[in-house]
C-alpha cells in the first residue's frame, strides 16, 4: 500500500501511516481474549497481519469460521482452502470451527462477538455509519454489514479518513445511505484514531507523525454542516 | 406403519446423474441456491438448470454470481425474473453488473443475516422471525414493525423454495451431508427450506461411513444427489 498524502494545508506537516500501519494501531488495540469479525475491504488486512505477527484474540467472518490464523502459503491451497467474507483464502488456526450462515449471524447480533471491524464510506459524530451505498458503486449490496453493525456493541472502523474530493469521512452528518446508526466506536484512519464518545464527542487517541490531536480534531471540527 | 410389508431395509440410494437431478423444475418456480460466491456454490446444479432452459425463476442466494457461470450464466441468458440476495456482486466481474441485466432482473436486497433467518425460519415451519437489523432505515421499509416485551422489531417473512440447490463436500448413499471446512454458510439452510433438495458432491462415502454425530445435513433434508467430481 502507498503512503497517502494531502494537499489541506492544516496536515501539510503530517506524514500518515500505510494502510498497513493503520491495522497495525488497530492490531495493537485489540483486547486479549476477544472474538472479532473482520469485514471486506481494509479491515481484511488484520488477518494478513495476524498471521505474521500473531494476536490474543480469535478472528471471524461471516461466512461461518471462527479461529483465523491468517493467509495460507501458495503450497497449502487446495480447492477447499475456506474463504473470507470478501473471498480472498484463509488459513484456519488449531482451534478453529466452521458453521452455517444462521449460527455465525447468532454469534454477530446474540451478544457474543466482542468487536467488529469494517470498512466505510462515512461515519457520522454521532457513530452513523454509511458503507453500502456509493455512488460510485455499480450495484448496491448491503450483505452482511447491516445485521453487524446492529448486533454487535463495539464497531471499529478502518478507512482512509478522506474521500475522492478531499473532504473528511468522518463528518457531522453522513450524506449517504445509513447502514446502522450510533454504532461506531472508533474510527482507525491514516491521520488519526479517533474516538467517539456518546453525544457526538470526538476524542483524538492517536495521531501520525507531524500532526497533533489539536490539529486533527480541528479540522474535523471545521466540517460545515451536509 | 404396516410391519408386515415395512420390514426390510432396502439399499436406499439418492445419487442419481445430473441430467435426471432437477426432474420437475419448471418456469416461474423459486429456487434456493447455496454457496457464500465461489465457496460451496453448486456450479453444476446451476448448468444443467442453464441447460434445461427454464425461465422466470426466482432465485435466492447470498451473491448474484459471477459472469458465465453458476447464478451469472442464469442471468445473462435472461432465466432470471427477481434476484432475492445480501450482496449481488463485489469486486469481481458479474453479469448482475451489466445494465441490460439490471433491467430486467427484480432486484430484492435482504441483509444477509436476515436472509438466513427467513430461509431458516422457512425450513423450521415458521411464519417469520423477529429482527432489529435495519429497524427505521430506508432498506428495511418494506417490513413490518412489531412491538412485544417493550422493544421493537421488524417482522422478517419466511422463505420457501420449490428446489433448493446446494453444494457439499461428502455425501452417503442416504443422503446425510458433510460440507468442507468454511463452505457451509447458506448450504444447509437452503437444504432445509425446499419442497425438494439436490446437492451436488465431490464424493460419495460407503453406507454409515459418517460418525453419526458429525453430519452437517442429515438426510431427510437431502432428496437427491449427484456426484460432480
Amino acid at each position: 500500500m502507498s503512503q497517502t498524502t494531502h494537499a489541506l494545508p492544516e496536515i501539510a506537516a503530517a506524514k500518515p501511516w500505510t494502510l498497513r500501519e493503520v491495522i497495525g494501531n488497530l492490531h495493537r488495540d485489540i483486547p486479549a481474549g476477544s472474538y472479532v469479525n473482520v469485514g471486506i475491504g481494509l479491515p481484511s488486512l488484520l488477518i494478513d497481519v495476524t498471521g505474521e505477527v500473531g494476536g490474543n484474540f480469535t478472528l471471524h467472518t461471516e461466512n461461518g469460521i471462527l479461529g483465523i490464523a491468517g493467509r495460507p502459503a501458495p503450497h497449502e491451497v487446495t480447492p477447499n482452502t475456506p474463504v473470507d467474507a470478501g473471498k480472498d483464502m484463509l488459513r484456519l488456526g488449531p482451534a478453529a470451527a466452521t458453521f452455517d450462515s444462521a449460527t455465525s449471524f447468532a454469534m454477530l447480533r446474540g451478544g457474543r462477538m466482542d468487536l467488529a471491524v469494517m470498512g466505510a464510506y462515512q461515519v457520522s459524530f454521532e457513530g452513523d455509519l454509511a458503507n453500502w451505498s456509493h455512488p460510485s458503486s455499480p450495484i448496491p449490496a448491503i450483505g452482511g454489514a447491516a445485521d453487524i453493525a446492529s448486533g454487535v456493541n463495539e464497531i471499529w472502523i478502518a478507512m482512509r479518513l478522506f474521500d475522492e474530493h478531499g473532504r473528511p469521512k468522518v463528518m457531522r452528518e453522513c450524506t449517504l445511505p445509513l447502514t446502522a446508526k450510533r454504532c461506531v466506536t472508533r474510527v482507525y484512519t491514516e491521520y488519526g484514531t479517533i474516538e467517539i464518545q456518546p453525544g457526538g464527542r470526538l476524542v483524538v487517541r492517536d495521531v501520525c507523525d507531524g500532526l497533533t490531536a489539536g490539529e486533527l480534531e480541528q479540522l474535523l471540527a471545521a466540517e460545515p454542516d451536509a | 406403519m404396516n410391519a408386515a410389508t415395512n420390514t426390510a431395509t432396502p439399499p436406499v440410494t439418492k445419487v442419481i446423474d445430473l441430467e435426471t437431478a432437477l426432474d420437475g423444475i419448471e418456469d416461474g418456480m423459486t429456487l434456493l441456491v447455496g454457496g457464500f460466491g465461489p465457496s460451496g456454490s453448486p456450479l453444476a446444479l446451476l448448468g444443467e438448470v442453464a441447460r434445461r432452459g427454464v425461465r422466470g425463476l426466482t432465485i435466492v442466494s447470498n451473491n448474484a454470481g459471477g459472469v458465465d457461470n453458476g447464478i451469472g450464466l442464469l442471468i445473462a441468458r435472461g432465466r432470471v425474473e427477481r434476484m432475492v440476495c445480501s450482496y449481488p456482486a463485489g469486486r469481481e466481474p458479474a453479469a448482475i453488473k451489466d445494465p441490460a441485466n439490471r433491467e430486467r432482473v427484480q432486484l430484492d436486497l435482504v441483509p444477509q443475516g436476515v436472509l438466513a433467518e427467513r430461509v431458516r425460519a422457512g425450513g423450521a415451519g415458521l411464519g417469520g422471525v423477529l429482527i432489529r437489523t435495519g429497524l427505521d432505515l430506508p432498506y428495511m421499509s418494506g417490513y413490518e414493525v412489531v412491538e412485544t416485551g417493550g422493544e421493537r422489531f421488524l417482522l422478517a417473512p419466511a422463505i420457501r423454495g420449490d428446489f433448493a440447490l446446494i453444494s457439499a463436500q461428502t455425501a452417503d448413499p442416504d443422503g446425510n451431508l458433510v460440507y468442507a471446512p468454511g463452505a457451509a454458510n447458506f448450504n444447509p439452510l437452503m437444504a432445509m427450506a425446499s419442497k425438494v433438495t439436490v446437492a451436488e458432491v465431490g464424493t460419495v462415502t460407503e453406507r454409515s461411513a459418517f460418525e453419526p454425530q458429525f453430519i452437517h445435513t442429515p438426510s431427510i433434508f437431502t432428496d437427491r444427489v449427484v456426484i460432480t467430481a
